[in-house]
């Protein structure tokens, strides 16, 4: 399992309560461009230092995924990444559209409404690291890759300091259920800020009235 | 606003839960609060109590879903006045709260959304 | 970054500003640029022909105010986000229906069929923290249009293809059925004529008392005509199965001398009894050998002098010879004295169940024979061919592809002798194993005329090793269908024992199938034979087993 940096259970709570609120407001925005319900929601979360996610990282996809990445950049740098398993996300594209296609592969179209569902969501995350740190984050197009997913983190993560803030999502759509997991790769100064303005937020209102 | 009226606070988020509570205390520090972190907690609380006169209850909780708490609570407490908190409000959703007399209040909360909650009499919107 | 680097400390940014525009406005995408305010401040040529709007119309003016409702709300929505927190936006065509209202240029416009459009939006920084927002907007309407064919296209694929299967399925299941359907028929078939042929042949040889000579000759008449049938049967199996594309040969190498041999005295008899000369002249080419497989071949030889003696005149000859027509084939040809046939009747010569006109004389026939000796010899790679003259006679010939080598084929081992003499058999107890009781009748019949036989008998498999194990019979020999455990798992019991590991086991079976006769041998029976069994068949490979007194083989590995 990911080991999680020292985080108190508070705080770890918090940032999920946080990703919920962004990634629940993506769910609405999709769901008014479908017409029809969608549930996303963040039910587990981890930061960890890079060392331990990467070797950790090949036990946890075991099939070829569908890789929607978004780089940003700012005062922090850093990757974004919506990780599909390939099949799954096959029949995500095709519930969204609600056009049933005989072709194994994903089309051209597919994919491209498949990289906006990846911009909404990770679009939606970003601004929550972005309110939380306060400070402008810009980010670029999203961009498609099929890979395995460890390969890839292990590449993008080049820096030994860096960290990964892993998110297992939940996202329903006509009744169907599907998993996949959304990767934050931060340089330092992003995680060390991100940590200090979370611990500041649950320190704020634990001590309330 | 008669003093030793009641608020229950439901929601798994202990930020959420801490949040609100923070905010219904600055604009009625006369309220009495009570906290549960799902279901069947807050039903065990509501048990306790003679009566509610307001709740905010988180709609994605694990267990027994927001929504149907809400009902169970409009139930046995049907003067009281009751708000969802979600930050993905869908058209489904709205339109069975809409049924059970049951308002929204749109995540991230703040201060002015709470206040609004508290201090108007009357039906939800 | 400027990426106007040749042009920067050009004399002033007119003339960048004028490249810029330039290259803008001759993008072939729409390129627009809104300010803080969300006010058009960039609008290339590509927007005005798509829109009919030109720059002027739309300078310093909100889209929403420009477009009305036709703008998808998108649009807005992702603009805020992208002035206010420098997001970057994709609106992809299958989840957005044509977000900008735009329409075919000029002169290709068309009513109601608008663009679709791949549209991104990015953070444009400007000087002194000025926040612009990029918007480039894509004609997808051609790729649209060829996926949409595309699945079309797939899905009618699709549909036939499952048509195509379906009758498949259906074809194969009626092929199955008919297959089993011949398999049961032929089992059905051979059972009654197993009694027919087999109690003929012993009523013929005196097993049951002398008969007189009219007593002998309707039997004989009986004998003949079960030989008869059961050839007829066979031939309709035959040529149902190369039709349903089920037969299976074993093609090996066939010295051809030997073979003509062996297939001359095969039709001795009727030869003989027709008083027709065979002649070969052997020594020609005596070193030939073809790959063909060996019954079937020999089926066909049969088929074509059997012909050549039948329709031949009185003390007429038949000629048989052997060629090389072309380099790589091998000619067996037979030649007739006999009538001959008419030129206007050749062309009917190769049809089944037809006999030009001879099923109204005496000689006997079903008319099936060189339809399914062309049908075999070209599953064989090779071919029939004749040359006919009334009065002249005819020469029928077979041609097939000659093996590369010319070493002789060695004989099959334990090869017996035929002949028409019942063989003697020494003294020695017989286990006979078979449920059906006429088959059983049959062989007691046999054995109770020959006096150094000691036959016992047993109904079925469990029996039949209890009675190996208590007789110790010489020889085993048993039917493999029976009730219990069938033939093969008997055999492996009476192989785990040690004293009736080396008994012979000789199998009955009603399949002469290859494949299944080489699982026999293979499972360590030493002879398979299949019925209707042929009496002095049998009897000589008693007589031999006894004789040659051979090791059984190898038991066979586990898992049989």
């Amino acid at each position: 399992m990911i080991s999680t940096l020292d985080l108190r259970p508070e705080v770890r709570d918090a940032l999920t309560e946080i990703f919920n609120i962004g990634i629940g407001h993506a769910a609405g925005v999709l769901s008014e461009l479908v017409n029809d319900e969608i549930l996303l929601t963040v039910p587990e979360l981890g930061v960890t230092p890079r060392a331990d996610f990467v070797a950790t990282a090949g036990a946890l996809w075991t099939e070829p995924a569908s890789i929607v990445r978004q780089s940003f950049q700012g005062p922090f740098r850093g990757d974004a990444l919506l990780i599909f398993p390939a099949r799954e996300s096959l029949e995500l594209v095709r519930a969204l559209l609600a056009e049933p296609s005989p072709l194994e592969t994903m089309s051209e179209l597919e994919r491209e409404a498949l990289l906006e569902v990846g911009n909404i969501i990770l679009n939606a995350c970003l601004s929550c690291i972005a309110d939380l740190l306060e400070q402008e984050i810009t980010n670029a197009l999203p961009l498609y890759l099929e890979s395995d997913p460890a390969t890839l983190v292990k590449a993008l993560i080049t820096d030994p300091d860096w960290y990964v803030i892993f998110l297992r999502i939940d996202f329903t759509v006509k009744r169907q259920n599907m998993r996949g997991n959304i990767l934050f790769v931060l340089d330092v100064p992003a995680v060390t800020a991100f940590g200090a303005a979370v611990e500041k937020l649950v320190d704020h209102f634990e001590s309330g009235p | 606003m008669t003093a030793g009226e009641t608020f229950l606070i439901v929601d798994d988020a202990r930020l959420a839960r801490k949040m609100v509570r923070s905010f219904v205390a600055k604009a009625r520090p006369d309220l009495v609060i009570f906290e549960a972190a799902e279901g069947e907690e807050a039903l065990t609380v509501l048990a306790g109590l003679k009566t509610l006169h307001y709740a905010t209850i988180d709609y994605n909780m694990p267990g027994m879903n927001g929504i149907d708490l809400a009902a169970l609570v409009k139930q046995r407490c049907p003067d009281a006045r009751i708000a969802l908190l979600t930050a993905n409000v869908q058209a489904a959703l709205r339109k069975r709260a809409a049924e059970l007399g049951i308002g929204f209040i749109d995540k991230p909360i703040n201060e002015t959304k709470i206040a609004a909650f508290v201090t108007q009499a009357g039906a939800v919107s | 970054m400027t990426p106007l680097v040749p042009l920067a400390g050009t004399a002033g940014c007119e003339a960048a500003a004028c490249v810029l525009f330039g290259a803008i406005d001759l993008a072939d995408n729409g390129i627009l640029v809104l300010d803080r305010g969300g006010l058009v401040v960039c609008w290339n040529a590509w927007m005005v022909r798509h829109t009919g709007l030109s720059a002027e119309q739309v300078a310093g003016r909100a889209l929403p105010e420009l477009f009305g409702p036709a703008l998808s709300a998108r649009v807005m929505a992702a603009v805020r986000n992208c002035l206010d927190h420098s997001r970057s936006h994709i609106l992809s065509p299958s989840l957005n229906r044509q977000p900008f209202p735009l329409t075919m240029p000029g002169e290709f416009a068309e009513r109601g069929e608008g663009i679709d459009q791949s549209v991104t939006l990015k953070p444009v920084p400007g000087v002194a923290g000025a926040r612009f927002c990029l918007i480039q907007i894509t004609d997808v309407s051609q790729a649209t249009r060829r996926e949409r064919f595309l699945r079309r296209q797939t899905t009618e694929l699709s549909r036939a293809v499952e048509d195509l299967q379906a009758a498949k399925d259906l074809a194969t299941r009626a092929n199955i059925a008919k297959s089993e359907f011949l398999t049961d028929m032929s089992h059905e078939l051979r059972s009654p004529l197993n009694a027919i042929i087999g109690f003929s042949q012993l009523l013929e040889m005196d097993q049951a008392g002398p008969l007189s000579d009219e007593q002998h000759e309707f039997v004989t008449y009986i004998h003949k005509a079960g030989d008869h049938l059961l050839k007829m049967i066979t031939d309709i199996l035959d040529l149902s199965k190369i039709e349903a594309k089920r037969l299976t040969l074993e093609i090996g190498e066939i010295e051809v001398d030997r073979f003509i041999h062996d297939a001359i005295k095969g039709v001795g008899g009727l030869s003989h009894t027709r008083g027709i000369a065979i002649e070969y002249a052997a020594g020609e080419r005596p070193d030939l050998s073809i790959r063909a497989d060996r019954t079937r071949l020999a089926q066909i030889l049969m088929n074509l002098l059997a012909n050549a003696i039948k329709y031949n005149r009185a003390n007429g000859r038949v000629t048989v010879g052997v060629a090389v027509p072309l380099p790589g084939w091998v000619r067996i040809a037979v030649a007739d004295t006999g009538p001959g046939i008419p030129l206007e009747r050749q062309g009917e010569l190769f049809q089944s169940f037809n006999r030009l006109g001879a099923e109204f004389g005496a000689i006997e026939g079903a008319g099936l024979g060189l339809a399914l000796s062309r049908k075999l010899a070209e599953l064989m790679g090779g071919a029939i061919g004749f040359r006919s003259r009334p009065g002249e006679g005819s020469t029928f010939w077979i041609d097939m592809p000659s093996a590369a080598s010319a070493a002789a084929v060695a004989d099959e081992p334990g090869e017996e002798e035929s002949g028409t003499a019942l063989p003697a058999l020494p003294p020695l107890t017989l286990l006979y194993i078979e449920d059906n009781p006429v088959d059983l009748r049959l062989v007691e019949a046999l054995f109770q005329a020959i006096a150094t036989v000691r036959l016992v008998t047993a109904r079925n498999g469990e029996e039949g090793v209890r009675l190996a194990w208590e007789q110790r019979p010489d020889i085993i020999l048993m039917d493999i269908f029976l009730p219990g455990f069938n033939g093969f798992e008997v055999l492996a019991r009476l192989r785990a024992d040690p004293q009736t590991r080396t008994t012979p086991v000789v199998a009955i079976s009603a399949s002469a199938l290859p494949a299944d006769v080489a699982r026999g041998l293979g499972a360590g029976f030493h002879k398979w034979l299949s019925k209707p069994l042929d009496i002095v068949e049998l009897l000589t490979v008693l007589a031999n087993l006894v004789k040659n007194c051979r090791p059984a083989p190898a038991p066979p590995p586990a898992g049989l």
